[in-house]
């Protein structure tokens, strides 16, 4: 590859808002994570696959927003119908080898995540992060000082747990499925909610009554909100966002609208702005 | 950042109630119109459930409420405004300043310890913008009034004493004058050497000059501040609901090139010296503070000197913006303030300003206790954090900037008014207050320079929703939009910067339309509630 095409990826991953912390390219057409520039440290948001062929091509995205894009040196519409079908095939088969492995992946971490909810205990509501957030435990369990959260997707199958640290620090199961799985508290009748973390699902539960699924975070609530439409085609459906309205783009309203658009559901901000008005 | 985003959050603040509220009202604004077609059903939605945006440059602010004042200062703030029906925001503002006035250039904060070189004064600015009629006057002469007795009390006490000294220089400068002539008339070296030695020993032998103490001014020249400055121990606040100052400041009297630097060094503490041909004054460590309540439209004039919004002067101001109570006050509603509020707030501003005459060289350092800085620098980090690129506070960076220190200022401020001037260091209270107070008046800040023009974001905002309204245009690409305002925007990221704008304040939606070999196309929609007149 030449270095014209290596600087030429980087500053797609650039452009796209998810360049590399330390620009280092794997060619070998296979998955690698990276840390995206901006992000904290210790995380691996970004991924790429770079393909080095006569005319090099690759893919790129984040876990964190969602994203994904395709890359190629040459403009599909310059090559010819050969090269733009053999780059195709390539991609298929690139996709096709992700989807086999994340899928692999997914069921080892679901043996793993099965095995560690049954040794977790009971929680009760005076672990440090339910008693500073004044909620209290539904259908969690409690795993050497951390808050275990079930991700079970819609048919109630156990995919992967999401740990809660005293202090906060929320981490998942590695490998192990969460797009449009959820965590479920309380059963559905009038009204089903949909929000991201545990404490807010607890918090809407326990002032309102009605059900409340935990997404987790902003880029899973679409994927559960889609899910849980077509459990309960007819239930109302709310979408609690979490208003990050500090941070550009304000993430937690933009993936709930997007989630409301797809699901056909309402869309709930808090509005801090009337607090402080009262 | 803000450590308030969720409904857990929400349910903290203000209650479980709060939160099923929320959630009732989103299912009822969803609710599908009984007269819309049956196809309404599958299109529900947030789609068609547009909240009323907020136009940019007009956002709603929240009030300050005077219980973030220390007991006695809250009381009173909390009294002047009920008993004029204001806004509690104005009287919180003013009772700031004039606490500032009572500690100015006497205590200075340092956050890192009293042993570090960074220290904070105590000056404050503040500028509250509401509309003529809404009894600005009788809030700042209900809340100064406490300054004016004080200043009246010191004058009869020091009468005979200024009397004294008065005469005694005035006898001393004529009886030099006769000297000077006598020596220059003198017959021989040997009578001159003796008339000089007379001169010195008079001139040694003449009393300072004794000034009434003045805390305030309301109207002043910047040069006429200067000597204040130099007559009343390097300290004067400016106490004024009319523009005049204001305007002075800006330029307006003459020609737009006013003498800023007396209000810039008063504001930082900074050496002042000044040689002029008419006037000199050398002053260490001045200290000026503003408490000044104006019209809405003073500040819009103001936005016309280009000057003025770049000295940064507009930035040292604490602004508050609060609804005005015109049209809603209960004129037959009459509610004097309680004497033992009033008695109590006088005597406890008096102690604070028991001292004041004697200046020293510098002033006291107050450190701040662990828990106390330490939140302030979780605040400071906040604010440093949201000004970057594409940062809540981006915009108004030079304003944000100061605020941390602003924050410092009033947590000392509110630690002297509560334990008094023997005060040892700032608690972890008194910051949380000051931290509070100052997250609060971040929209109002954004309010005012969405007023001075000062929000480039905004005012491009505000051009794209004037051009989708005259054009009837409810739905555009961004390509289009940026065509057609190629004048202004002429790079896509500040065209980016205004939509984003835009769909905070729910005035559009922007989202991106997928085509087939193509990049995605980027489409805004305005809320339609934006073209009903």
């Amino acid at each position: 590859m030449s270095a014209a095409h290596h600087d030429a990826f980087l500053d797609a991953l650039a452009d796209a808002g998810l360049a590399m912390h330390k620009p280092t390219l794997e060619i070998d057409g296979t998955l690698h994570r990276y840390r995206v520039a901006g992000d904290k440290s210790g995380s691996l948001n970004g991924w790429y696959v770079f393909h080095d062929e006569a005319k090099p091509f690759g893919a790129f995205g984040s876990w964190k927003t969602g994203q994904s894009c395709t890359w190629s040196a040459e403009k599909p519409e310059r090559m010819t119908p050969a090269e733009r079908q053999a780059m195709a095939a390539r991609q298929q088969a690139a996709r096709a080898a992700l989807a086999a492995e994340t899928e692999r992946v997914q069921a080892a971490a679901a043996i793993r995540a099965m095995r560690l909810w049954d040794r977790a205990n009971v929680a009760s509501g005076a672990h440090p992060y339910l008693a500073r957030k004044q909620v209290q435990s539904y259908g969690l369990k409690d795993l050497r000082g951390q808050l275990v959260v079930p991700v079970r997707d819609a048919d109630g199958k156990l995919w992967s747990l999401q740990f809660i640290g005293a202090d906060g620090k929320k981490t998942f199961l590695t490998g192990g499925r969460k797009r449009g799985c959820y965590h479920a508290i309380g059963r559905p009748s009038s009204l089903l909610c949909v929000c991201e973390g545990y404490a807010t699902g607890a918090t809407i539960y326990e002032a309102t009554g009605h059900a409340t699924a935990v997404a987790f975070d902003a880029g899973n609530i679409k994927p559960v909100a889609v899910a849980l439409r077509a459990k309960f085609p007819a239930l109302p459906m709310v979408i609690c966002a979490d208003n990050d309205d500090q941070t550009p783009g304000n993430p937690g309203v933009t993936a709930a609208k997007d989630a409301a658009r797809a699901a056909r559901a309402a869309v709930a901000i808090p509005r801090f702005m009337e607090v402080a008005n009262v | 950042m803000s450590d308030r985003s969720d409904f857990n959050d929400l349910a903290r603040v203000a209650g479980k109630s709060a939160v099923a509220a929320a959630v009732s009202a989103a299912v009822i604004d969803a609710k599908p119109d009984s007269h819309a077609s049956t196809d309404r059903e599958n299109v529900v939605s947030i789609g068609d459930n547009w909240p009323d945006p907020i136009i940019p440059g007009q956002m709603p602010v929240p009030d300050l409420p005077a219980s973030i004042l220390p007991t006695w200062v809250g009381r009173m703030a909390e009294a002047v405004a009920e008993s004029t029906q204001t806004p509690p925001a104005l009287a919180v503002m003013c009772a700031l300043s004039v606490l500032a006035t009572a500690l100015h250039r006497r205590f200075e904060v340092a956050p890192f310890g009293e042993e570090d070189e960074y220290t904070e004064p105590l000056s404050l600015w503040t500028l509250t913008a509401l509309p003529s009629g809404s009894r600005k006057t009788a809030v700042i002469n209900a809340l100064a009034a406490p300054l004016v007795h004080w200043e009246k009390l010191e004058r009869d006490r020091l009468r005979s004493e200024i009397a004294r000294t008065t005469t005694a220089r005035l006898v001393g400068k004529k009886r030099i004058e006769k000297l000077a002539k006598d020596a220059v008339n003198a017959e021989s070296d040997e009578d001159r050497e003796r008339i000089r030695k007379l001169i010195q020993e008079e001139e040694e032998a003449m009393p300072a000059e004794i000034r009434a103490p003045r805390l305030f001014t309301g109207d002043v020249t910047a040069e006429r501040l200067q000597a204040l400055l130099v007559e009343h121990g390097e300290r004067m606040a400016v106490l004024s609901d009319e523009a005049g100052i204001f305007l002075i400041m800006a330029g307006m009297y003459s020609g737009g090139m006013a003498s800023l630097d007396v209000f810039l060094q008063g504001h930082a503490g900074t050496p002042m010296r000044v040689d002029r041909a008419d006037r000199c004054a050398h002053i260490d460590k001045p200290a000026l503070t503003f408490g000044l309540a104006l019209q809405p439209g003073v500040l819009a004039d103001v936005a016309s000197s280009r000057r003025f919004r770049d000295s940064g002067l507009l930035a040292r101001f604490l602004f508050a913006m609060p609804e005005s109570n015109v049209g809603k006050r209960d004129v037959r509603r009459r509610w004097t303030i309680p004497s033992y509020v009033k008695n109590d707030y006088e005597s406890r501003l008096h102690a604070l300003l028991d001292g004041r005459q004697q200046i020293a060289s510098r002033p006291r350092v107050i450190g701040m206790s662990d828990p106390a800085r330490e939140l302030w620098l979780d605040f400071a980090d906040e604010i440093e954090k949201q000004q970057g690129e594409r940062g809540g506070l981006e915009s108004i960076a030079d304003w944000s900037s100061k605020l941390p220190g602003a924050a410092a200022r009033i947590a000392a401020l509110l630690e002297l008014a509560e334990v008094g001037p023997s005060t040892e260091a700032v608690s972890l209270d008194a910051t949380a207050k000051a931290v509070e107070l100052c997250r609060l008046l971040i929209p109002h800040a954004q309010a005012a320079f969405g007023l001075l023009g000062g929000d480039a974001t905004d005012t491009d905002a505000a051009a794209i929703i004037k051009w989708a309204r005259d054009g009837r245009r409810l739905s555009f690409s961004r390509r289009d939009c940026q065509k057609a305002m190629e004048g202004r925007f002429r790079s896509v990221a500040r065209l980016e910067k205004a939509l984003e704008r835009l769909s905070q304040s729910d005035s559009a939606r922007v989202n991106k339309v997928p085509n087939k070999g193509a990049p995605p196309t980027t489409m805004v929609r305005m809320n339609p509630k934006l073209f009903v007149d």
